[in-house]
């Protein structure tokens, strides 16, 4: 697929190659990335509802690709509580701006928005529908910490997403998109936070070997990648109910024994109590890495977008 | 064809012209009829007539009107067996099988209530994955549905 001018909505819109290929250009990122190669370029930044780490992130690799922003951040206050329709709002910006980056309430808002404007949307969230740029960060510190275990040859790359498989958004981009790769997955949840039918028969299709279990512990030191979620209390009607499932699903120091070389835990951020701060000062801690690796996919994609893939 | 038409069927209040759908499950012979016929239109409604295809059926006869293909197609989602008879002079002058429609546009509302086409001015839309079971996709939410869950605009 060819990027340039095209909107990132959805990460069901992308095939294994057009994967693959944006991860490429966000390691090319990395090493090329400081360079102010979209001066002269303005990305709107429009956030219908806040979402401070998302927004910083998109900001500052625009920021350092010597791009200028407009926008707003305060989501309610502007003009869609005076009913301004989504389509004028956009219409509107497409001509002050290049490149759009839209976070939404509403599921299916970004894809409208691509609808309403010839320029490029960038979805940075719509409700619990998409987070596209999420999912490619995600991949990306996946590949960047097992990039061995990619190629299809090696023995499969072995994940375990724990929390709330149920609600959760990231998880089920994750493992969609994971699912082209190959690779092994295990779903460590609470009875009622399992995975929904319909993504277990996405990986039945492609051949994915996966496995649902209870308990953290037997799992931990059979994978390389432990991708942890937060548990959401008002998934629980009981209260009591709630504090038991978290401690279920809460990762501690002495969990992290005897598992395998190169171990990492991800997590898409913020955590509240999934993983210890003692966690965080040892190897296996990646997530505040893997919020960073959100600057390079960033740079990347609005790079794409806006004049095509960059060289080597 | 050996279930093609049960005879009857036409003999106990016939149209001249029109249409006549046929071999629809019994229990969504209400909704086929509440999907295709206007506030002014003829209809004909028989449930639970015999069939040597389905054991029962429902048949609707509406007087008057000859569908589209996109209009037949969207009564496949809840009758996929369906056989839509085009009347003229009292006699059937064509036969069609309805087929799964690759996608909809407008008829249905998005069932999902966070998704943007239930908040602002947009024709809905959705995609339908031809695999068996088939099942429906909001082109915008991207949230799955069955037929039972669509409701018409
Ligand atoms: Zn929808």
């Amino acid at each position: 697929m060819k990027l340039k001018y095209k909107s990132i909505i959805s990460i069901n819109d992308f095939s294994k190659d057009d994967i693959v290929y944006i991860l490429k250009q966000a390691y090319r990122m990395e090493r090329h990335g400081n360079e102010p190669i979209l001066q002269g370029k303005i990305m709107a930044s429009l956030f219908f509802e806040p979402s401070t780490r998302t927004r910083l992130s998109f900001e500052t690799a625009m920021l350092r690709l010597g791009g200028t922003i407009i926008g707003f951040a305060e989501g309610d206050s502007t003009s869609t509580k005076k009913g301004e329709s989504l389509y004028d709002t956009i219409k509107m910006v497409s001509r002050y701006a290049d490149v759009i980056v839209i976070r939404h309430p509403l599921e299916g808002a970004a894809r409208l928005a691509s609808e309403s404007s010839s320029l490029p949307v960038i979805n940075a969230g719509d409700g619990t529908n998409q987070h596209p740029t999420q999912t490619f960060l995600d991949l990306y510190s996946i590949f960047k910490t097992h990039p061995h275990l990619v190629k299809q040859k090696n023995r499969p790359l072995d994940i375990a997403f724990m929390g709330d498989l149920k609600y959760g958004r990231t998880v089920h981009s994750l493992l969609t998109a994971l699912s082209f790769f190959n690779c092994r997955m295990w779903f460590v949840s609470h009875p009622t936070l399992t995975i929904p039918d319909s993504y277990l028969q996405i990986l039945t299709k492609r051949n994915i070997e996966f496995y649902q279990v209870e308990a953290m512990e037997d799992v931990i030191r059979k994978v390389d990648v432990l991708y942890a979620t937060r548990i959401q209390a008002e998934r629980f009607p009981d209260p009591i109910e709630y504090e038991q499932v978290k401690d279920l699903y809460r990762l501690r120091r002495e969990n992290l024994l005897n598992t395998r070389e190169g171990f990492k835990i991800m997590h898409p951020l913020p955590r509240v109590t999934e993983i210890e701060a003692e966690i965080d000062k040892t190897e296996a801690a990646y997530y505040f890495e893997q919020a960073a690796n959100g600057i390079p996919v960033r740079k990347a994609l609005l790079y794409l977008v806006l004049k095509g893939g960059l060289r080597d | 064809m050996t279930d093609s038409v049960d005879k009857p069927t036409y003999e106990v209040q016939g149209i001249e012209y029109g249409t006549v759908i046929d071999h629809i499950p019994s229990a969504y012979t209400l909704k086929v009829v509440e999907l295709l016929s206007g506030l002014e239109d003829k209809v004909l409604i028989g449930i639970n007539f015999d069939s040597k295809r389905m054991g029962r059926k429902g048949v609707v006869k509406i007087a008057n009107r000859i569908f589209t293909e996109d209009e037949v197609n969207m009564i496949a989602l809840f009758a996929p067996q369906a056989t839509i008879n085009v009347i003229e002079d009292g006699k059937v002058v064509q036969k069609i099988q309805v087929k799964i429609p690759k996608s909809m546009h407008g008829s249905f509302r998005c069932p999902n209530p966070q998704c943007i086409t239930n908040h602002q001015d947009v024709v809905t839309h959705f995609l339908i994955d031809q695999d068996q079971p088939f099942f429906i996709r909001c082109y915008y939410c991207e949230r799955q549905f069955v037929s039972d869950e669509l409701k018409l605009i």
